[in-house]
């Protein structure tokens, strides 16, 4: 799928009148820039674009609606058109906004979709990449490559999924579920029908709440990023409140620190207690005593192996069996082949694994081994000290606060009221991924309960519907495509962790930075945060990066590209730009000129289409003696003008002029 | 169009790990590959399928 923009129109709305082509002749240039001044309807165009590309605008609450309107008064209603080429094939989508009832009405324009339709209707082929998420990773603001950085966002892994199809794997398990669903219809005969429907009901049951609990899950974990990322900042605010005193703070940092090492110190001694007691022989002598007396019994008998073996074959040589009856030759035959399995071989394993593990661990004495008495005093000790130091920094943080005043007391209460949330969220994400337990029931949180659950009740379906080998068939798929999934996202981290620090490396070499890894946003190495001209170019390189690896081209729209960029990070952005996409449209302000263009121009081989709008102001038409002989089309409340010089000349001075 | 190499990569991974034969990764793959070409219609997404579920190789009851 290649998607590419031709250009938009746009009639009656906030921003200018105009008809924007990006072509001159045949051929569409690979980059497209369009400048326009602060006010002259970047953000609305954006946002019309992105409706008119993804349908969503049917939706549109009636204020969302007049937003759109021009301030000058509103007519009844303002259009605006959007051209594509969707595989060389062209396709219009055109959005109507009415100001009288507030609702937007579409109407498509495709020659593989039917000639002109009234409604969103781009050609069926294209849709998967017509949607809210997809667009937003190719039409977007500066923000976006920002957010990309994000923890509390998952846009980066969203990008991922996206762009490298990742998506089609959860296609391809759905149709899977929905097929085995369908095949279980109408299945049942009288008896099971009751039987049937209500492991149905069931079935419904567990999938909607398993959906819930993952959504609640994502929300919690998103929730705790965003309160880890608040309790760090008002943590160090406070931090900076008690800074006044340099002898205080030293000491209130000493016994953080102090209080760190004791908390580690008393996870060890846990860890170390809670070993000795799953050793029962070190709980008690009495109890490894009696262990060794076991063992050596069960040698004294020869059991599990020599005994029940032994049995079968005495047995197998005696006339009549311990029951009576007589042994012929076929029954000898017969129980001497099947001697072995007669005790159980699971059995035999448990014995001779426990017998086993008392001849190395009690039987062999260690003398190095913990007693049990020792761990527990050595716990004690631990949780003394930690509990000592830490109410000694309570008490300092208590005396520095009530001297730094009311602003440090309402920071601290900030902090333990985003611990307190922390903590009841970690416990709820721990309790949702934690392992069945046996007092598990309908009420719990646990996804792998609910899951065992919904696999047993599926596997109870297949067997009254006759269905379980086509069950079986389709747990097999959606195990293979769930873990495909993963593993997939796992490798394209790791390659595109390696990929953008290649670049990263040429673009930032002033101010270093590079990736550390991709969760479900980009994180960096080293440093909890970089500069905005820093965040903007890894998120860049990142997006970039990901829009290089797919297979389908799209055009790159975004409005103010270059912003905070500083001059050397502008021109390695411009040039890198082109050489990852397909087509790249800006707009941009005069600001933005300087080192970005220049960059981008020559790494598009001057394919470039440089166009200029403004707005028809008081100064703007006093602008008007000065606008080239050609390429300038004007509308009611607008200039177009096309060409490379009138681009570079417009300056803060012509801003300053349409101002006037 | 081709699909993500990584994707392929992964896909033929978990079928080995799964104890798979190799026809089931290549019939999930194709199938991928022309969702990823085009819209593909409800039937054509279930002789897909179909395929997929032939190439699947299940154990015996006590695996279920």
């Amino acid at each position: 799928m290649k998607i590419r923009m031709v250009g938009w129109e746009s009639d009656g709305l906030r921003c200018p009148d105009v008809k924007v082509k990006f072509s001159a002749g045949d051929d569409l240039p690979k980059v497209i820039l369009i400048q326009m001044p602060n006010g002259t309807g970047k953000t609305t165009t954006l946002a019309l674009l992105k409706a008119a590309l993804t349908g969503s605008a049917e939706a549109w609450q009636q204020e969302r609606v007049m937003e759109f309107a021009p301030k000058d008064g509103a007519g009844s209603d303002g259009k605006f058109l959007v051209r594509l080429l969707v595989d060389d094939k062209p396709l219009a989508i055109e959005l109507t906004l009415s100001f009288i009832d507030g609702t937007v009405t579409y109407r498509t324009t495709s020659p593989a979709s039917g000639g002109v339709r009234e409604g969103w209707h781009p050609p069926p082929d294209a849709r998967r990449f017509l949607s809210d998420k997809f667009v937003g990773l190719f039409v977007f603001d500066g923000e976006l490559a920002h957010r990309m950085l994000d923890a509390t966002q998952q846009r980066a892994e969203d990008a991922i999924d996206a762009l490298c199809q990742l998506d089609l794997l959860e296609h391809a398990g759905n149709v899977a579920e929905f097929s085995w669903q369908r095949s279980t219809k109408d299945k049942q005969g009288a008896k099971t029908e009751s039987g049937l429907e209500a492991r149905k009901t069931k079935e419904r049951k567990l999938d909607d709440r398993l959906r819930q609990l993952k959504k609640h899950h994502k929300e919690a974990k998103d929730r705790l990023a965003t309160v880890s990322k608040a309790l760090e900042g008002y943590d160090k605010d406070l931090a900076e409140k008690l800074a006044n005193d340099e002898k205080n703070r030293r000491a209130l940092e000493n016994l953080r620190l102090e209080e760190k090492a004791r908390e580690a110190a008393l996870d060890k001694a846990n860890a170390t207690a809670m070993g000795v007691i799953r050793q029962p022989h070190q709980l008690s002598a009495l109890l490894g005593n009696a262990l060794v007396s076991l063992k050596l019994n069960l040698d004294k008998a020869k059991l599990p192996d020599a005994t029940s073996r032994q049995f079968f074959v005495e047995l197998a040589e005696e006339v009549s069996c311990i029951c009576g009856r007589p042994i012929g030759e076929a029954e000898r035959k017969h129980i001497a082949e099947k001697a072995r399995h007669y005790l159980g071989e699971d059995i035999s394993g448990v014995l001779n694994s426990l017998k086993q593990d008392i001849g190395l661990l009690v039987a062999t004495h260690d003398k190095e081994a913990i007693s049990l008495p020792v761990a527990i005093s050595a716990l004690a000790d631990a949780v003394n000290e930690s509990q000592k130091t830490k109410t000694r920094r309570q008490a300092l943080e208590e005396k520095l606060i009530g001297e730094a005043g009311d602003e440090a007391k309402r920071l601290r209460e900030q902090v333990k009221a985003q611990q307190e949330e922390k903590r009841k969220l970690a416990d709820l994400i721990a309790e949702m991924e934690r392992a069945p337990i046996e007092g598990d029931d309908d009420r719990t949180v646990c996804i792998a309960w609910v899951e065992r659950q919904l696999a047993l009740n599926r596997k109870q379906i297949a067997e009254i519907t006759g269905t379980v080998d086509l069950r079986r068939r389709t747990d097999v798929i959606k195990d293979l495509v769930t873990k495909a999934k993963l593993r997939a996202r796992e490798h394209l981290r790791k390659v595109l962790v390696a990929e953008c620090n290649g670049h990263l490396a040429k673009i930032l070499v002033a101010s270093p930075v590079s990736i550390k890894s991709i969760q479900n946003s980009i994180v960096l190495e080293g440093q909890r945060e970089a500069s905005v001209g820093q965040t903007l170019a890894v998120g860049y390189t990142f997006l970039t990066s990901v829009l290089g690896r797919g297979a389908n081209k799209f055009p790159l729209i975004v409005d103010s590209p270059a912003g905070p960029l500083d001059d050397r990070v502008r021109a390695e952005i411009g040039s890198m730009i082109p050489k990852l996409c397909e087509q790249f449209v800006a707009f941009t302000i005069t600001t933005e000129r300087h080192d970005f263009v220049p960059a981008l121009e020559k790494a598009a081989n001057a394919d470039v289409r440089y166009l200029t709008l403004f707005r028809k102001t008081a100064g703007g038409k006093a602008l008007k003696a000065k606008l080239p002989q050609a390429g300038v089309i004007e509308s009611r409340n607008a200039f177009l003008v096309e060409g490379k010089k009138f681009f570079d000349e417009f300056s803060f001075a012509t801003e300053a002029e349409l101002e006037a | 169009m081709a699909l993500d190499n990584e994707l392929i990569s992964a896909v033929n991974e978990v079928c080995k790990e799964l104890g798979q034969p190799e026809s089931v990764g290549k019939r999930l793959i194709a199938w991928l590959k022309e969702c990823s070409e085009r819209q593909l219609s409800g039937a054509e997404d279930n002789e897909h399928l179909e395929l997929l579920r032939q190439a699947i190789a299940i154990g015996t009851e006590a695996d279920l």
